[in-house]
Order: structure tokens, then C-alpha cells, then sequence
């Protein structure tokens, strides 16, 4: 499959407070007091003035795996956890990777927002990482109606640094995407600029057990543990 | 109660409650002039001590602790006594280390740090090892404050404290970041390790420990929940 650019939508600010409340560690209904909530208010309206999304989406189907890897086409991913996960599907297997930024304008209104006041730019950063993720949601909706995959069904998203994946497999995300085609650069160390800039994978196939490989882990205490959840 | 007492309570409150123009408020009144610069520092630093508290017990949030230290750098700027060119403080020199672009914490901790009146130079994000040597010779710092949120940079971390070993043995550093545990900063070399900006004054106090262990530096500003004023002891 070739590489698809799109430019979706930015999300309107009830999607990204619902992400953003959760960020700060408030949950539902609870008491978010009026300093905080007006300037909640005033960031997020800010980033999504300054946030232009824009993203680079690819797939492969996936051709081996074994107890670390999951090889692709193009895209080797080094992961117990995924592997193990992937030996459970039946039929079809594919990989869809997608990398996504809201652009340098943001980065820069963070970092002036630091010269007046670390409040605002904390805000502000965090509902730019609303905003992010937000538009990751829309575009795993969008890769969902690619008509090849519209019969295959879709695990949750991964990201190096997360699960067991290593930082390290971002440089085969940045290979396999070539991402520097929408403005996203990487540091030796596996970091992205614009800094409001995330890669994904979600695996696609025929017959899937679970949405993630939280159920065959045996790290319970582990923070990014999903609820089990049978397909 | 004294109506200076009044006024004081009221700065810690709006401290506590975030309310930076209440502070502008009161420090523009006649009332305030009456008032030592000491104790005006006092009530700040006792609002966003409890704020602080708050934090650490969860019952407060973090976006409510950035706001209370904005409230208490609104009251910061009206005392002539806590300036931040002031070279008697002690200057930490505090940065993201090369190859990270995370520099929030960095910039929390800072931002903390410098409410305790420490004397901060910034780096911010992209600094390797000689940036930061020749920032600490410059500044003339006694303090090195290194950030990294993500495990690929850790070497960096190392390579950054074994140069600053090297060439400035007597500057003590604090790490800090998602990437880093206590055990790890032990094994990099760091004098000490602060999770989250709830323990970094606890921290602080640890590092000016190791800096004079015969007693403190003189300082124009509180300490954290102690409310005393360290008195450097004189030289022999």
C-alpha cells in the first residue's frame, strides 16, 4: 500500500476537554475550580488555533512473526507482548502505521507561553496533547474505511516507548513512514519535533481475541493495563 | 489580630486559592508599605507551602500548583530583596539533556526552585555536555540540575555527570525525569534524585547538606515549611 497523507479535521473543544480533563488527573463530575477552568478554557481555544494537523498513514501485511518480532514488509517491530498477541489471530494479518503532527505554530506558542507565565504553558501543552490525541482517534476511524480493511477488525493502537516496545523501533516507524514528507524530524534519541507529533501501528486482522495484549501479560501493575475485553 | 497580620493572611490565601490579581492588589496598596519584605515572603512562601501539601496528598491538582506559584511570582516581583540577578543566592544551572525535547518538568522545577529563591539558568531543551559545563564555570553554580524523560538519552545523562565529575567536582547534581528512578541516579553519579516537585525542596535541602555540612548559606528567603532563615556560618 502506498503512503496516504491526510489532513484531517481538528476536533471541536468539547472532544478535547473530555481528553484534556483526564490529562490533568480530573475525573467525571469532579470539582475543577474557576482559575483552573478559565484557564483550561483560554488554552485549549488556543491550541486549536495554533495546531495544523497533518498526517502520513501506511500499511503491510505482515508476512512473520516470531516470539519478539513481528515482521512486515519495510517494518520490523520488536515486541513480546505484540507478537504473542499477533500469534492469537486468525486469517488475514496486516499492519497500519500512521505518524501525525500538529505542527511547528504550536511548539512555538508552548515556548512563548514559558517567557510569561509556566501555568499557561503548562496548559497549553497539555491541551495540545489533547488535541493529538483527539485527532489520532479520528484518523484510526479513517484507516478503519480503507476498503481493503473494512473487513478486518483493528487492535488499539501502539506506540514505541509504550507496552514492551523500545523507543529504539521509532527509527523503523520513521523508515517505514518517512515522515520529514509532513515536516516530523527525529533526534538520535527516538524524539520527535514538532514536539506535538505521535506514530502508531494498530494490527488489522481477520480474527482477533482481544483488542490488546493486556489479557495474555502477567504485568498487572503495569499503568497502561486496558481492561480485558473479549472480540 | 493586627491589620498587617490581616494582609498577610490574606497574600497566603490568594497564594493558595491562585489568584495572581488579588496579589497585584494588595502589594499596589498604601497598606503594604508598612510591612517588612520578610514577612511579605513569609505569607507567600507559607500559601504555596500548603499548596504544595495539597499536592503531595492528591488533593490538589498540578495545573492548581503552577497557579499558585504564578500568584506567588506576582508577589515575587514587588520585594526589591528577592531579585534574580541577586549573586548571593545559590545558582543552580538546570537543563533537558541533548536528544530529548520534554522540557515541562524541567521548566516545573524551575519554576519551583526559583520561588525558593534559588538563582536559575535555564537551558531548556538540546544541551550536551559542554553547554552545560561552561554554563555552570560561567554562572559560577553550585548546583546542576539534569532532566531527561526517556531512556535513550540516560547515556547522555551519564556521559553529561562524568564531565561535570571531572571538571567540577564541587557542583552537586539533582537528576530528575520519567526516565529515571533513585537507583538509576545513583548509578549515573547524582548526588540526589527528586520524583516530582512535591519532594524537591525535602531534595534541596539534601543537596545545600552536601554543599555546606557545617550549616547553610545565608539567604534572604524562607525555607519550606521550617519558616526559618539560614544562616551561613562565618568563616573560620
Amino acid at each position: 500500500m502506498k503512503r496516504m497523507i491526510l489532513y484531517p479535521k481538528l476536533p471541536d473543544t468539547r472532544s478535547v476537554e473530555k481528553i484534556f480533563w483526564n490529562r490533568l488527573g480530573y475525573e467525571k463530575n469532579a470539582l475543577i475550580r474557576t482559575p483552573v477552568r478559565e484557564c483550561a478554557k483560554v488554552a485549549i481555544k488556543k491550541a486549536l488555533e495554533f495546531s495544523q494537523s497533518i498526517a502520513i498513514v501506511k500499511g503491510a501485511s505482515v508476512i512473520d512473526i516470531s516470539d519478539t518480532t513481528i515482521t512486515a514488509r519495510d517494518i520490523k517491530i520488536k515486541s513480546k507482548c505484540w507478537s504473542c498477541f499477533s500469534t492469537r489471530t486468525t486469517g488475514q494479518l496486516r499492519i497500519e502505521v500512521f505518524a501525525l503532527t500538529l505542527g511547528r505554530a504550536l511548539d512555538h506558542e508552548i515556548s512563548n507561553s514559558r517567557k510569561k507565565s509556566l501555568s499557561q504553558a503548562y496548559f497549553l501543552y497539555e491541551a495540545g496533547s489533547a488535541v493529538i490525541e483527539s485527532v489520532a482517534d479520528q484518523i484510526e476511524a479513517k484507516i478503519q474505511k480503507i476498503p481493503e480493511l473494512q473487513y478486518l477488525k483493528p487492535s488499539r493502537r501502539f506506540s514505541p516507548g509504550y507496552c514492551d516496545i523500545p523507543l529504539s523501533v521509532q527509527n523503523e516507524f520513521y523508515s517505514f513512514l518517512a515522515p520529514e514528507k509532513i515536516g516530523i524530524q527525529l533526534t538520535s534519541s527516538g524524539a520527535m519535533t514538532p514536539e506535538k507529533s505521535i506514530t502508531a501501528a494498530s494490527l488489522y486482522a481477520e480474527g482477533l481475541p482481544y483488542e490488546s495484549p493486556c489479557p495474555l501479560c502477567n504485568n498487572h501493575r503495569c499503568e497502561y493495563r486496558r481492561e480485558y475485553k473479549n472480540r | 489580630m493586627k491589620p498587617s497580620n490581616d494582609l498577610l493572611s490574606e497574600i497566603e490565601k490568594a497564594v493558595l486559592e491562585m489568584a495572581p490579581g488579588r496579589i497585584e492588589t494588595i502589594f499596589n496598596s498604601k497598606k503594604i508599605t508598612s510591612i517588612s519584605d520578610d514577612d511579605l515572603l513569609t505569607a507567600l512562601t507559607r500559601g504555596l507551602h500548603t499548596a504544595r501539601k495539597r499536592l503531595g496528598t492528591a488533593t490538589a491538582s498540578v495545573a492548581e500548583f503552577l497557579l499558585s506559584i504564578d500568584a506567588m511570582q506576582e508577589g515575587l516581583k514587588y520585594l526589591t530583596s528577592f531579585s534574580s540577578n541577586d549573586t548571593n543566592k545559590p545558582c543552580v544551572v538546570i537543563g533537558v539533556i541533548q536528544g530529548d525535547v520534554h522540557d515541562l518538568g524541567a521548566n516545573i522545577v524551575a519554576g519551583v526552585m526559583e520561588t525558593m529563591g534559588y538563582r536559575i539558568h535555564n537551558l531548556g531543551i538540546g544541551t550536551g555536555p559542554d553547554h552545560f559545563i561552561q554554563a555552570l564555570k560561567d554562572a559560577d553554580a553550585s548546583i546542576l540540575g539534569l532532566s531527561s524523560m526517556m531512556s535513550t538519552t540516560i547515556e547522555e545523562m551519564k556521559v553529561t555527570i562524568e564531565r561535570c565529575r571531572q571538571e567540577l567536582p564541587e557542583v552537586k547534581i539533582i537528576v530528575g525525569g520519567a526516565a529515571l528512578d533513585e537507583d538509576l541516579a545513583k548509578k549515573l553519579g547524582a548526588d540526589a534524585y527528586s520524583a516530582s516537585a512535591v519532594e524537591l525542596p525535602d531534595t534541596m535541602e539534601k543537596i545545600e547538606q552536601l554543599i555546606h555540612p557545617d550549616g547553610f548559606r545565608n539567604r534572604k528567603y524562607m525555607d519550606y515549611g521550617r519558616k526559618v532563615q539560614m544562616i551561613e556560618p562565618e568563616s573560620p
